[in-house]
């Protein structure tokens, strides 16, 4: 047996102890339903806010709106004094008519003409990522005939030390340093571009990585001000962790569990089909990469912030100093650990099967597409809310998790789960924490199945998210 | 001893039995394999030669590609020198500095592997070894890929020296106790000493987990050591760095053995397994463990774990005895007014570089850190002139005005700093 027990906030575990308004919403909404927490998010935002205080820097907080489609989260964060990123135009309109004004949001990502146009009309800030994309926005103004100045940050992709030297994965988004040092040139005269800083996105969560990419931006930023710009600091992106894991050690012995049995074909599988979750076996060694994240984290997300504060860059010393002494503000884009305990996906136990291997096949009324983030295993055990007067039965061996649609790949989880009890068709199965690219990030209506409904919960009642009205503290 | 070159005296390492009151064992007697003994201090000295000892002609033209984190990395660097050739390390395990600095010292270029990735694309092999195939693959002609994980001639080395030597010392052995890195020592040098007793216990010893330990690796590491034959151990136990280190300071203090942390995860791991067994046994068996390497390049691992034991209490600063004098305090507006009327001299505490970009005109830049180690002896102030302190928030300029106020210096401070004259839009000046 090898739990995931996850973390559960408070208010997560009161909405779940009322079992018959789980099955009551089941039956109203059906399978699957996903409850938003707003005042979640507001309290993340403060205790990411309350860092940047304690280290006596200028913060700013741009939510990033992909990482989950909730209008609720919306309409409360425009009430509170965060910044939204978006990566559409139909996310730019979203946040608009939520209450976010041109200056409070910055557009990110690739961008078509009229996601660039609607942007530069409303005086969004512009996350530019390459040097063509710049002179689209440039010839976009003029077509406008825009007069105001257009305010943009210049994403980087490459990043030197001359202390670390690390192995550079290939990076699609963003200038070169060279390209960078071009664009701060031909901008230092310009009356269409306000240049507000450097930013960078890592595909990483290496402290390491992360610090020769802030030295990096620190040092083009001097030369911009050199030039005679005025930077008003550095992008460094989200990317902080969140954890979902109680324990430490449940983390450790289940992916030990998962290599042991690809080596040792007598053990039982610990994933669909031995497919081994990114891992395999090759001559008697375990080879590969895990296809989930770090569920177990030591650390939250504000101490992450923490130490990116406190860390010593190689030339510029104490990052927070630098950034006092420099008079720079510090933008973050976090999404994922903003939303960390503001969402709960519910589904419905439909049928149970013996696969042809003798494995436990448990069938929920949702499919991938509701709880997928590119592929990524959710690694935290659901919690089960029993349906009425069921008998209770121990459970042998644990199950994989079934979606609905007719493809063999369609997994819910494709990793073996382990429920202390059997699992009995109308059981209503909680995963915990789900709000962060997990609940809606790739949801379609695939072979006609719906969209999922949310509702928003706030403390002692609840509204359809897009009816929800935000809460003044 | 005369030797004519450095690699001969790799090899021939003493034994050292450890005294009973150190490890606490009453029937059976323990005996450390002093692999510190090697002349770049470890044991991966032989593992370096053994691998490049049948390839050293390649070492004209060829430099020497490696997944190491410390001592394989010394020792193969330091070969590679002798023969006009160098290391080039891909890893992402060097987490000790001393380490990484000892290295760089002798010529070993580093190179980081990227993190795990939170952005995750599922092409993408995100596999150590892929990327030093790469490497590799650029320009096959130019590397000798040692692979210390995969590579026989690590295993052999100490079948053919270390445990041979061991047997010639001590004849039968009955435990043998080594640290799972590459594996490599362990496996060779016991299977050498099991032809001499077929009953010779094998233990490996591992990290836990969420834990590290330089030169070991945790449970799921050692399923990816192609070396790693986990049949050969009759037990593999876990030790933690914290009791690895208790057990190291007893190597050090009763045995005067200058162990480092490896070397005390060994021991640690050989009394765990052999205290069970010790009370059962009615005549005196004999165990030996490796001891691998020293304690010296770990001192800011050991900092780490056990800040107390390196006893640093803070001397005295002059920052001790200050208690703030509002009466030192500019604010933001009045300053101009003030600087006319006073002509101060406008000292400002920040780096140079964040001097040289933005400052306030006509001031001079005394970067805190001088100042403050300065302070406790002396002040570079004279007592007619005023002085104004900058600093980015106001908060180190008021703390040293007030400082020197009371020494008589006609101090002042700019309240809100740097920050606050900026966002008044008073004028700054830059120098390029």
């Amino acid at each position: 047996m090898f739990p995931l027990t996850p973390v559960i906030a408070s208010h997560i575990e009161e909405t779940l102890s009322d079992e018959n308004k789980i099955h009551e919403w089941m039956r109203a909404f059906g399978s699957p339903l996903n409850l938003i927490y707003p005042q979640a998010v507001v309290d993340n935002l403060s205790q990411f806010q309350k860092v940047f205080w304690s280290h006596k820097i200028k913060g700013e907080i741009f939510y990033a709106y992909k990482a989950n489609k909730s209008v609720a989260i919306l309409k409360q964060l425009a009430v509170s004094n965060a910044k939204v990123d978006v990566a559409s135009e139909k996310e730019l309109q979203k946040v608009l008519s939520a209450g976010f004004v041109g200056q409070r949001i910055e557009a990110t990502g690739p961008k078509n003409n009229s996601f660039i146009r609607l942007a530069l009309l409303h005086n969004v800030v512009l996350n530019v990522n390459s040097p063509q994309e710049l002179e689209t926005i440039i010839r976009l103004r003029q077509q406008l005939g825009m007069t105001s100045s257009t305010p943009v940050f210049i994403r980087l992709k490459e990043f030197n030390s001359s202390k670390v030297d690390i192995v550079q994965k290939d990076a699609k988004f963003g200038f070169s340093i060279e390209e960078a040092k071009k664009t701060i040139e031909k901008l230092k005269d310009s009356k269409d571009i306000e240049f507000y800083g450097f930013s960078f996105h890592l595909p990483t969560i290496s402290e390491q990585e992360r610090i020769v990419a802030i030295e990096q931006s620190l040092t083009l930023t001097l030369e911009a001000i050199k030039v005679g710009l005025t930077p008003r600091g550095i992008n460094i992106g989200g990317g902080f962790s969140a954890n979902f894991l109680k324990d430490e050690r449940e983390w450790h012995d289940y992916i030990s569990a998962i290599k042991d049995s690809l080596i040792d074909p007598n053990r039982p599988s610990m994933s669909w089909n031995q497919s081994g979750l990114g891992y395999w076996a090759e001559k008697g060694k375990i080879r590969g990469s895990a296809k989930f994240s770090d569920f177990y984290r030591s650390y939250d997300q504000f101490e992450e912030l923490d130490k990116v504060l406190e860390a010593k860059a190689p030339t510029f010393g104490i990052v927070n100093q630098f950034l006092q002494e420099n008079m720079l503000t510090l933008f973050i884009e976090p999404g994922r650990s903003l939303l960390d305990q503001a969402g709960v996906t519910l589904a419905r136990v439909v049928s149970i099967n013996t696969s042809l291997k003798s494995e436990t096949v448990v069938f929920l009324d949702m499919n991938r597409s509701h709880m997928n983030s590119i592929e990524l295993e959710f690694m935290s055990d659901p919690v089960v809310i029993g349906s009425k007067n069921r008998a209770s039965k121990s459970a042998t061996d644990g199950v994989f998790l079934s979606g609905n649609l007719c493809l063999p790949h369609d997994f819910i989880c494709r990793r073996k789960i382990f429920f202390k009890e059997e699992l009995e068709p109308g059981d209503i199965l909680a995963f915990i924490n789900t709000a962060g690219y997990f609940m809606d990030f790739t949801e379609s209506e695939t072979i006609q199945h719906p969209m999922a409904y949310k509702i928003a919960i706030h403390s002692s009642t609840w509204s359809l998210d897009e009816k929800y009205e935000p809460k003044f503290n | 001893m005369l030797a004519q070159s450095i690699t001969d005296l790799i090899g021939n390492t003493p034994l050292l039995k450890i005294p009973s009151h150190v490890h606490g064992l009453k029937n059976i007697e323990v005996y450390a394999k002093l692999e510190l003994f090697n002349p770049w201090g470890s044991v991966k000295d032989r593992t370096a030669w053994g691998i490049l000892k049948p390839n050293l002609d390649e070492l004209n033209n060829k430099i020497v590609i490696e997944s190491s984190s410390g001592n394989t990395a010394k020792a193969l660097q330091m070969i590679a020198n002798l023969y006009g050739s160098s290391l080039k390390t891909i890893t992402n395990r060097i987490k000790v500095p001393e380490a990484k600095d000892v290295l760089r010292l002798i010529g070993t270029q580093i190179q980081e592997l990227p993190g795990k990735s939170d952005c995750y694309d599922p092409h993408d092999p995100n596999d150590p070894i892929v990327y030093i195939e790469q490497e590799i693959a650029k320009d096959p002609e130019k590397y000798i890929y040692s692979d210390q994980y995969f590579n026989d001639l690590n295993r052999k080395i100490h079948y053919d020296t270390t445990g041979k030597e061991i047997v010639d010392d001590l004849g039968k052995v009955d435990y043998f106790i080594g640290g799972l890195g590459t594996t490599g020592s362990t496996l060779g040098a016991a299977q050498r000493v099991k032809e001499y007793n077929p009953d010779l216990v094998t233990v490996g010893v591992v990290a836990e987990k969420e834990d590290y330990i330089p030169g070991i690796r945790n449970h799921d590491e050692t399923l990816e050591v192609g070396l790693f034959n986990p049949d050969f151990y009759s037990e593999i136990v876990t030790v933690n760095s914290h009791d690895s280190l208790e057990a190291m300071m007893k190597l050090i203090k009763g045995a005067g053995l200058l162990a480092g942390p490896t070397t005390g995860a060994s021991f640690l791991g050989a009394i765990e397994y052999l205290k069970r067994i010790d009370s059962t046994l009615t005549e005196t068996k004999k165990a030996v463990f490796i001891a691998c390497d020293r304690v010296e390049w770990y001192t800011s691992y050991i900092r780490e774990r056990k800040p107390e034991w390196l006893g640093e209490s803070p001397s005295e600063s002059w920052k001790d005895k200050v208690t703030i004098d509002k009466q030192a305090d500019i604010s933001i507006n009045e300053i101009i007014q003030w600087i006319d009327d006073n002509k101060p001299l406008i000292v400002d505490l920040r780096q140079p570089i964040s001097f040289k970009t933005a400052h306030i005109p006509d001031s001079i830049n005394l970067p805190y850190d001088h100042l403050d180690s300065m302070l406790n002896t002396t002040n570079p102030f004279c007592t007619k002139q005023k002085i104004l302190l900058v600093c980015p928030l106001g908060e180190k300029s008021a703390l040293v005005a007030s400082y020197l106020k009371n020494r008589n210096i006609d101090a002042y401070n700019l309240q809100g700093g740097i920050n606050a004259w900026r966002d008044q839009d008073l004028s700054l000046e830059r120098d390029l």
